[in-house]
């Protein structure tokens, strides 16, 4: 699976953040199974570039392309099909269903990638294993955090996007994070694409891009 | 999309709110559902009790003017239509069909035992008459109306009003005889006794109740059967013997006369009640298969809007005419206004409840509407989504249809008891035309609630593209 980002640019965003991007306005291809690492400071378009890529956003001018099809001409239909089975996304916010479990968050995926470790595992490796049956309302951000992650991982995908996965995690959950993302992406030989605020991450990368 | 997982769907979106809407939906639906069944149900029943051809028709029935003494009226010959007069009433605007009373030619006395044949019980007897009229004039078929030379009961319909004149003229006046509901009346064991010296002996039963009919009917087949058993010769008629060129006697019944017949080398000469001085020979009268088989009553069915006109000129003819309770035109208006009332209410019920429950499911969707979309980023189809809220729907639907028919069922019943009480009876249980209409109205309830639940989950997840 093939990403091509030809000359986008997001509407709303200023023209001086534009000007320095190597991202927008530009032409780019993201080939799997590449790890990329999207740094930037605060309001430089990151999630908005996440959320382009992963057909939540429409508001751009430019042309992105998924295995050289333009995908302003894709149906819900499509969509759906893509983030079922070929996307895979980490929101910044998480949108962990708060009135379910853990461990219910985690089973409710429509479909998942039963190759690799189980929930349990994931779980067990993040130290979150024991938190799989309360309520996510009464979990830390961090934690949740964590849930997030394994729930995305479940899931089958090409791209994995992760929207700044570490920012709630010490340098040690970090760690085993980064490694389970690993992983998980080279069982499934696919790419992974994750955005960062700071210059360092413990998660292995290919290519790094500023925004 | 394993159980489990559309388990944990159906948790996630498990709405808390529009529970007072969906409740008010619910009552709605329910009395609305209830109304148009009901109306259904009551236009299948009132039809079954007034057949489509008998409505807007009034029935008479006609027979001659009985004057004169006793002597004069010992003869019935007088007293019967002839073919010509049947012809001219025929043709009088407005008749659409014209049957006659046949009626019983051998003595008859009946024994009911009010209060069963055990213990104290005691027989009330009467001598009584049977008729008969063809099915199609009668104003229900009641079940047990057949009857076939082998059936051991007889079945009998009575008017309503002897029933009211047991209850409450003769059974206050005599304590052995209790009052008499339709069902222990129905129930009476009641001896039919056949001839003068009372030596035949058959059951019957009263099967039904008329309000239309004042007489005693007995199916026609029965009436047929038993004339030809017990009533071969013509022992009512009456006629003079004529001995030297003079009446010899007091008038002689037909019995009596071939008796003497039997009993004398003579050939005897009679002449009719009505016409003394028509002297003929009691030899060719013997011979004659007509005698007795006069039609002394006619039933007539007219056209409602001739039916004052068909009166007057019945009048003028000379007959007694005696309208039947138009027992038709008030169970018609009634099921007409009670069909049309019910309908009405039922349909602009079951409108506002569709509004409200697309309405209220609209809010539902629009309180999930967050997770919804959430789900759909997940990679879960709006058609998955859309089918949590709608089996939510169809499980509160479903329930309401169900009591909607049991309400339709149980009014139906007591709706079937106190048509009894006038005589009448309708079919058990709901009609198909019911069963079909409450399919088909679930069908269109549910189709719709589905397009709006669909479309409202599609809505809410849209992808915004500019």
């Amino acid at each position: 699976m093939r990403i091509s980002l030809d000359q986008v640019i997001p509407h709303p965003l200023m023209e001086s953040a534009i000007s320095s991007s190597e991202i927008w306005g530009q032409s780019l291809t993201f080939e799997k199974p590449n790890f990329i690492r999207i740094e930037a400071q605060s309001g430089k378009g990151k999630s908005t570039l996440l959320h382009i890529l992963y057909g939540l956003r429409f508001d751009y001018q430019g042309t992105y392309e998924i295995d050289g099809i333009n995908t302003s001409i894709f149906s819900k239909e499509q969509w759906r099909a893509l983030w079922s089975d070929r996307l895979s996304l980490l929101f910044q916010d998480l949108r962990l269903f708060v009135n379910l479990s853990a461990r219910e968050n985690l089973e409710l995926v429509p479909s998942t990638f039963n190759e690799g470790p189980t929930m349990v595992d994931m779980c067990k490796e993040l130290a979150i294993d024991h938190l799989l049956d309360c309520p996510v309302a009464t979990l830390s951000f961090g934690q949740r955090q964590r849930f997030a992650l394994v729930r995305c991982l479940l899931k089958p995908f090409h791209w994995l996007l992760l929207d700044e996965p570490f920012s709630h995690l010490d340098e040690t959950n970090a760690a085993h994070a980064a490694h389970l993302i690993k992983s998980c992406a080279q069982l499934r030989n696919a790419g992974v694409l994750y955005t960062s605020l700071s210059t360092s991450s413990p998660l292995h990368q290919d290519h790094t891009l500023s925004l | 999309m394993n159980a489990k997982v559309r388990s944990i769907l159906r948790l996630c979106l498990n709405p808390t709110s529009a529970g007072k809407e969906l409740v008010l939906a619910a009552l709605g639906c329910l009395l609305g559902s209830f109304l148009l069944l009901f109306a259904v149900q009551f236009y299948a029943d009132s039809q079954s009790l007034v057949s489509d051809k008998e409505q807007g028709s009034s029935f008479f029935t006609l027979n001659k003017k009985v004057q004169g003494g006793l002597l004069l009226n010992l003869s019935t010959n007088n007293k019967s239509f002839s073919q010509d007069e049947i012809e001219q009433i025929q043709e009088i605007e407005g008749v659409e069909d014209l049957g006659s009373f046949s009626r019983n030619h051998f003595p008859l006395t009946v024994h009911v035992w009010p209060a069963g044949k055990i213990g104290l019980g005691s027989a009330a007897r009467a001598d009584l008459f049977f008729e008969a009229i063809p099915n199609r004039f009668l104003d229900q078929i009641p079940d047990g109306w057949d009857w076939e030379e082998d059936d051991p009961i007889v079945p009998i319909i009575v008017p309503k009003f002897y029933l009211d004149l047991w209850n409450f003229g003769l059974a206050p006046s005599r304590p052995e005889y209790p009052a008499l509901s339709l069902e222990a009346a129905s129930s009476m064991p009641v001896e039919i006794w056949i001839g003068e010296d009372q030596s035949q002996k058959m059951i019957g039963r009263f099967v039904a109740f008329s309000k239309r009919i004042n007489s005693v009917l007995v199916p026609q087949k029965f009436l047929e059967w038993a004339n030809r058993q017990f009533a071969g010769e013509q022992n009512q008629k009456y006629f003079f013997l004529w001995e030297d060129n003079e009446i010899s006697s007091p008038p002689m019944s037909f019995r009596d006369l071939k008796n003497l017949q039997k009993s004398s080398s003579d050939a005897l000469v009679v002449s009719p009640l009505e016409e003394p001085a028509k002297r003929i020979s009691f030899q060719s009268l013997s011979g004659n298969p007509a005698m007795g088989n006069e039609t002394a009553r006619l039933i007539v069915k007219v056209e409602d809007s001739h039916a004052q006109t068909f009166s007057e000129k019945i009048g003028v003819a000379g007959f007694e005419t005696n309208r039947e309770i138009p027992q038709n035109g008030w169970i018609h208006q009634l099921a007409t206004l009670l069909t049309w009332g019910s309908a009405g209410l039922g349909s602009l019920l079951s409108i506002l409840s569709i509004g409200t429950f697309t309405s209220s499911f609209k809010l539902m969707i629009a309180q999930s509407s967050g997770t919804a979309r959430d789900l759909t980023y997940l990679g879960f189809s709006e058609k998955q989504i859309s089918w949590v809220f709608f089996q939510k729907f169809s499980k509160l639907f479903g329930l309401i249809w169900i009591t909607s028919l049991l309400l339709c069922f149980g009014i139906k019943e007591i709706f079937k008891r106190q048509v009894i009480e006038y005589g009448l009876e309708i079919n058990n249980g709901l009609s198909w035309g019911t069963l079909i209409f409450a399919l088909l109205y679930a069908a269109i309830f549910i189709g719709i609630n589905n397009q709006v639940i669909r479309s409202s989950v599609s809505r809410f997840c849209k992808i915004t593209k500019n």
